[in-house]
């Protein structure tokens, strides 16, 4: 089978060919980082014409590309996409209605909100490792000396989205926002916001945006909705990693350095294949906070952690729980205050870490593997 | 978007300068801004960053694989995830060695010397590639610069066609 693979530039794109290949697919990879997804005529041009240029029997990407996927409607081509990302911009829905379309999307409950949107052939999958390839790095005493820590944070802190968005709120409406970001900082599991965010509420912010002539477009209930996530995420995550950071060495890898954290180790970015696995393998604890626009899925850098044998040290997440067991697979913390007694009590036992590190590998391995996932896709699009 | 790059290594050869006044020349008279963009050795990867994050760049333009060695997280080069459509010359075939297993992004367009034609590793697939004689790089040569111009106007014209 010839495949003709779009790139957006992913994590899982060499993963995904490097199975595809194995499997016995032809597959030929399109670079480009589309500077609009949905508005580029360079990109639509170039597509279609190598798409034209060679007998392709599907096209396949990591993401959604509306782009892409309107060449291949255009030519009866069948598409299947991947999505790892969360929250997905459905303001071009007509590109997801395309019949040609197979869109695989690894958290449950936006698979079903897009679902419910339309026609739209969308189905709920989670993402997989390279086992193999994470297998076969290992650490050298260098290494051991630049990345062993207690615990490691690999990831974005989100600075300030929402500020932009509530300068032009009157005090009610920010105080309103407030409450419920409060609120849901405590609450894992379950996402409260977007119910609370209700047509009324978001008119009225915008009749304000009118009044105080801001400059910015209206807002959409999408918008803030991403827009508090985003923050929320950034609280949660500054707040473990400078509390963690007072009684245990804590090393962060993210092109942010925000200066609440000046008392831990800064390490800079983390190559995603070269230094990334070496990080996981030598810290005892991974710290990784569900970005909270990811409602119920595991989040890709969860199953990197898990590939390397490490141990996943994660909020409560509903589809985490659904296949791995906190204590004995994985941690999984409730509230900051759990994290900070969880984080204490596992730092202080290596042979139970190692354990739920040995576990959550072999689960892992059970589960989340390629070759499984491209089989479900392949079948369910009737390849 | 009325901006042009062109980026070189320090230390390329003193008649390389001649090729890119000729590139200068013929964006200038395209009504783009063209700045000349030096790599140093001495500048760590993040000083390179502010200035490839600027989306203002409508192309770039490169001797000799000048800046490939600025990254990503994901190890390929910075080039690939920049919007700006890119045009690069290989002139000397060595500069090409050590990238030739990379992949090159949609809108990057490479051009390596006839010499060098059958020499590519069969698994690597570059979506624009095209071959050129060589530049005698010689002063005032005519030749150079139609060949030259000739290169620049094709990934002109089909960026801006398409």
């Amino acid at each position: 089978m010839k495949i003709l693979l779009y790139d957006i530039g992913s994590f899982t794109q060499k993963d995904l060919i490097y199975y595809l290949e194995k499997n016995g697919c032809i597959c030929r990879n399109l670079l480009y980082k589309c500077h609009d997804i949905n508005h580029d005529e360079f990109f639509k041009k170039k597509f279609e014409q190598k798409l034209l240029e060679d007998s392709y029997d599907i096209v396949m990407s990591m993401n959604f590309n509306p782009i892409v996927a309107e060449v291949c409607s255009k030519h009866n081509m069948k598409y299947i996409s991947w999505i790892y990302d969360s929250p997905i911009s459905t303001e071009n829905l007509e590109c997801f209605c395309y019949p040609t379309n197979y869109i695989f999307l690894f958290d449950r409950i936006e698979a079903e909100r897009i679902r419910r949107l339309g026609n739209i052939n969308i189905f709920h999958l989670p993402l997989a490792v390279n086992f193999e390839r994470l297998h076969n790095i290992k650490p050298s005493s260098a290494n051991i000396l630049a990345y062993s820590a207690d615990i490691s944070f690999v990831g974005l802190f989100y600075q300030n989205p929402l500020k932009a968005m509530m300068e032009y709120i009157e005090d009610y409406e920010k105080g309103y926002i407030d409450g419920l970001i409060k609120t849901q900082l405590k609450v894992y599991g379950y996402n409260f916001i977007e119910e609370m965010l209700t047509e009324e509420f978001i008119q009225k912010i915008n009749s304000q945006l009118v009044a105080k002539k801001a400059p910015q477009e209206p807002l959409t209930q999408r918008k803030l909705l991403t827009g508090i996530q985003r923050h929320i995420t950034h609280i949660e995550r500054l707040a473990l990693c400078n509390m963690l950071g007072r009684t245990y060495q804590v090393n962060y890898y993210s092109t942010e350095q925000p200066a609440l954290l000046a008392h831990l180790q800064y390490c800079g970015t983390a190559n995603y294949f070269t230094e990334m696995p070496l990080i996981f393998k030598l810290s005892k604890l991974n710290l990784n906070p569900t970005l909270r626009s990811i409602q119920s899925g595991i989040p890709l850098r969860a199953l990197d952690i898990l590939g390397c044998e490490s141990v996943l040290f994660s909020n409560y997440q509903p589809e985490l729980a659904e296949y791995f067991e906190d204590g004995v697979d994985v941690i999984m913390y409730e509230s900051i205050e759990d994290a900070l007694e969880k984080a204490d009590y596992y730092l202080r036992n290596e042979q139970i870490r190692l354990e739920i590190a040995k576990n959550g590998y072999r689960k892992a391995c059970e589960n989340f593997t390629y070759p499984d996932k491209i089989a479900y896709m392949f079948k369910t699009a009737g390849i | 978007m009325n901006k042009v790059m062109v980026v070189y290594e320090k230390g390329m050869p003193e008649t390389y300068h001649i090729l890119m006044d000729i590139i200068r020349e013929c964006f200038e008279q395209a009504g783009l801004a063209v700045s000349l963009f030096c790599m140093e050795d001495s500048m760590e990867q993040g000083g390179y960053q502010e200035t490839f994050a600027d989306a203002e760049w409508k192309y770039i333009c490169t001797l000799d694989m000048a800046g490939f060695q600025i990254g990503t997280i994901l190890g390929g080069p910075r080039y690939n995830i920049m919007h700006a459509k890119q045009i690069h010359i290989v002139i000397n075939e060595e500069s090409f060695v050590r990238y030739s297993d990379i992949e090159f992004a949609l809108n990057l367009y490479l051009f390596l010397p006839d010499t060098m034609r059958g020499s590519l590793p069969e698994k690597v697939y570059i979506p624009n590639l095209s071959f050129y004689e060589p530049f005698t790089t010689k002063r005032n040569s005519a030749n150079d610069k139609e060949k030259l111009l000739r290169i620049l106007e094709s990934v002109r014209k089909e960026c801006e066609t398409l």
